[in-house]
């Protein structure tokens, strides 16, 4: 299997400000929020990163797709390093997060658009991909309506959208079907899969354990910042359920009174 | 170069199409000014100014002839009253009913003719009886005072002190012209300015508060592209929003000022023009450039609008420094002061003073500060700490 992308002992230390340092109530004055993790994800596999909050799941997705600079460590992109080269990285890469807002005053159709050219999509090319994409996801129907007027289900569509108007090879997701109603999840998770037969590589972060069992091909598992298992999602869920080795291997690593 | 255009089209079209936003930022600052300068103009014209067609109501006690007839010379009819009519007249005057009554003394001329300067003693004295909070009395006591001072005059005429208009060896601009030619750069800075605080808070510290910064630092965009398409869309709007407020103030000066001729003395060539507005527009670059950065580092608008005010009295203080200055020879390192720079070279223009080094210095520093700008801003679109800090 070709790797696509290799995060190398991926490290990310905050400092705390004063009034993060009251709600910690630890008089800790840092605080490491990704603690040397390494994987790989391979070419055309869905690749999710499984955790509790403040796991540092988001974190790691945010080192990845550049939005953040590793405190140490490195992330190997289709052969472009994020350290040295983000802006070529961000080339490669779809990247969606909740905190990825999309702004209110415009229509789908004009952020679709937007978004493409400052990609560098050709006029052609971003028709083509306008015409699949909204037709997947149904924004036709509201191509034309500004954002402020949009229901949740129907602004995480059409940030899906926005997000893979370049048609990336590598697509980073974090927490797709958060908030979102039973049909659109199941759109939005029909559509990974649909990705992903098409050749995708897509990393995606969850604590949704029937999602990753749906659409998975490898599961990591990140526990207060370190990878604690990675393997294919098989082999995890080879004697127990999903659930159940989440709950091993984090009280393993927590203890049960956390 | 293409995403900088895609990035000041984005910020244009979010700000042209918004109706609401187009009027109270542009529209509304010229309209408000025209409006509230002409109103003001025109009610301080109707406080000092009677109508053409008014007759003043002056009563008069024993007015010698020869001053009767410097009245009638001049249309003003006048009611000749009697000693015992004072206290009424004076009771009318208050009522608004009459508007001035002047008592001479009995047998003024001889007595004005018998006094002696020298002697010490109290000269024969006219009295003028006013009200000065109507408009009219106010008028017709100083057509009486000025007319009295005339016939005063005219009785120890021995010299004349400038009969023409040839002595003023001034052949720039006169006193109250250079007050209005410090005035007028201070009054540009001070309406980009407020463009700029108006606008500059939500371009970024709006985008940041509403999440949808981080959407466009995952895409290719150089932040240094991001930075200059920001800059350039707000320079945009922020110069529209002068030029709004300065046509709105252009067109009600004339009110303002009772149509007095302002520019008699300031005639710009097409070139001085084209540096004029050189010199403005590097200010205005300085100015939202640094707006920006402001804007950058806070989290809100509402957090950036509280440390853009101060912004507004420091340029209000410069440009004024600088309009006043204009003319004056200063050290040539003053030049390198934003904004005291610009307001300084647009009033020396105004002034018909040539300095092209004070020129190139200004354009060239403003041009040098608002490249800095761009390069910190460029900077902290690059940092998490100041992009994504709660």
């Amino acid at each position: 299997m070709e790797t696509i992308l290799e995060a190398k002992d991926l490290k990310k230390i905050y400092s705390l400000s004063k009034k993060q340092q009251k709600l910690e109530k630890s008089g800790i004055k840092k605080k490491t929020a990704v603690d040397d993790l390494s994987f790989e994800a391979y070419k055309g596999e869905v690749f999710a990163l499984l955790g509790p909050n403040g796991a540092g799941k988001t974190t790691t997705l945010r080192i990845i797709s550049t939005l953040i600079k590793p405190t140490s460590g490195d992330c190997i992109v289709d052969g472009v390093s994020i350290a040295e080269q983000p802006e070529e990285v961000r080339k490669k890469i779809g990247f969606l997060t909740s905190e990825l807002k999309l702004e209110d005053y415009f229509t789908p159709n004009y952020l679709f658009d937007f978004f493409s050219k400052l990609h560098g999509v050709s006029d052609e090319d971003r028709e083509k991909r306008k015409e699949k994409l909204f037709k997947t996801f149904g924004i036709d129907e509201f191509a034309e309506v500004k954002v402020a007027n949009l229901s949740t289900g129907m602004k995480q569509k059409t940030s899906i959208a926005v997000s893979l108007a370049h048609d990336p090879d590598i697509i980073i997701f974090d927490e797709p079907t958060n908030g979102l109603d039973v049909i659109t999840a199941k759109v939005v998770t029909d559509f990974l899969i649909q990705l992903r037969d098409e050749g995708k590589t897509i990393i995606v972060s969850t604590h949704i354990f029937s999602l990753v069992e749906k659409i998975a091909d490898r599961v990591g598992i990140i526990i207060n910042g370190k990878m604690v298992l990675c393997d294919s999602l098989k082999e995890v869920v080879k004697e127990k359920t999903l659930e159940d080795v989440f709950f091993d291997v984090y009280v393993k690593e927590v203890g049960s009174d956390e | 170069m293409n995403n900088i255009i895609t990035i000041m089209k984005k910020e244009l079209t979010r700000f042209f199409t918004d109706k609401k936003m187009v009027f109270t930022s542009i529209i509304m600052p010229g309209l408000m000014i025209y409006i509230i300068y002409s109103l003001m103009g025109g009610f301080i014209q109707d406080m000092v100014t009677t109508d053409e067609d008014y007759k003043y109501k002056i009563s008069a006690v024993n007015m010698p002839e020869a001053i009767e007839s410097m009245f009638a010379e001049q249309n003003v009819e006048l009611k000749k009253t009697g000693p015992v009519d004072i206290d009424d007249t004076k009771a009318e005057i208050k009522s608004e009913k009459a508007d001035v009554l002047v008592v001479f003394p009995e047998d003024f001329d001889e007595a004005v003719s018998e006094y002696d300067v020298q002697s010490g003693e109290k000269a024969p004295e006219i009295e003028i009886y006013y009200n000065s909070a109507t408009t009219n009395s106010a008028n017709a006591q100083m057509l009486i005072t000025t007319t009295l001072d005339a016939y005063e005059n005219s009785l120890s005429n021995k010299f004349d002190v400038n009969c023409d208009e040839k002595h003023d060896l001034n052949d720039g601009a006169d006193f109250s012209e250079k007050m209005v030619f410090a005035m007028i750069p201070m009054l540009l800075m001070t309406l980009i300015s407020s463009g700029c605080v108006a606008i500059g808070p939500d371009f970024i510290a709006g985008e940041k508060e509403r999440g949808t910064i981080a959407t466009l630092l995952v895409t290719p965009v150089k932040r240094g592209a991001l930075a200059v398409g920001k800059i350039i869309s707000m320079l945009i709007i922020a110069v529209l929003c002068a030029i709004s407020s300065g046509l709105g103030l252009i067109l009600s000066l004339p009110k303002l000022m009772g149509d007095a001729e302002i520019f008699k003395n300031t005639s710009l060539s097409a070139a001085q023009y084209a540096l004029f507005f050189v010199v403005i527009l590097s200010s205005a670059c300085v100015l939202i450039a640094f707006v920006a950065v402001l804007s950058a580092q806070a989290n809100t608008v509402k957090e950036a609008g509280t440390s853009v005010a101060p912004f507004n009295i420091l340029i209000m203080v410069l440009s004024v420094a600088g309009g006043y200055t204009g003319g004056e020879k200063l050290s040539k390192f003053v030049n390198l002061i934003p904004v005291f720079n610009g307001s300084r070279c647009m009033s020396d223009m105004l002034l018909g003073v040539k300095d092209s080094f004070a020129l190139s210095v200004t354009i060239g520093s403003n041009i040098l500060y608002a490249i800095v700008m761009i390069f910190i801003l460029t900077k902290m679109f690059s940092s998490e700490k100041i992009m994504f800090s709660k």
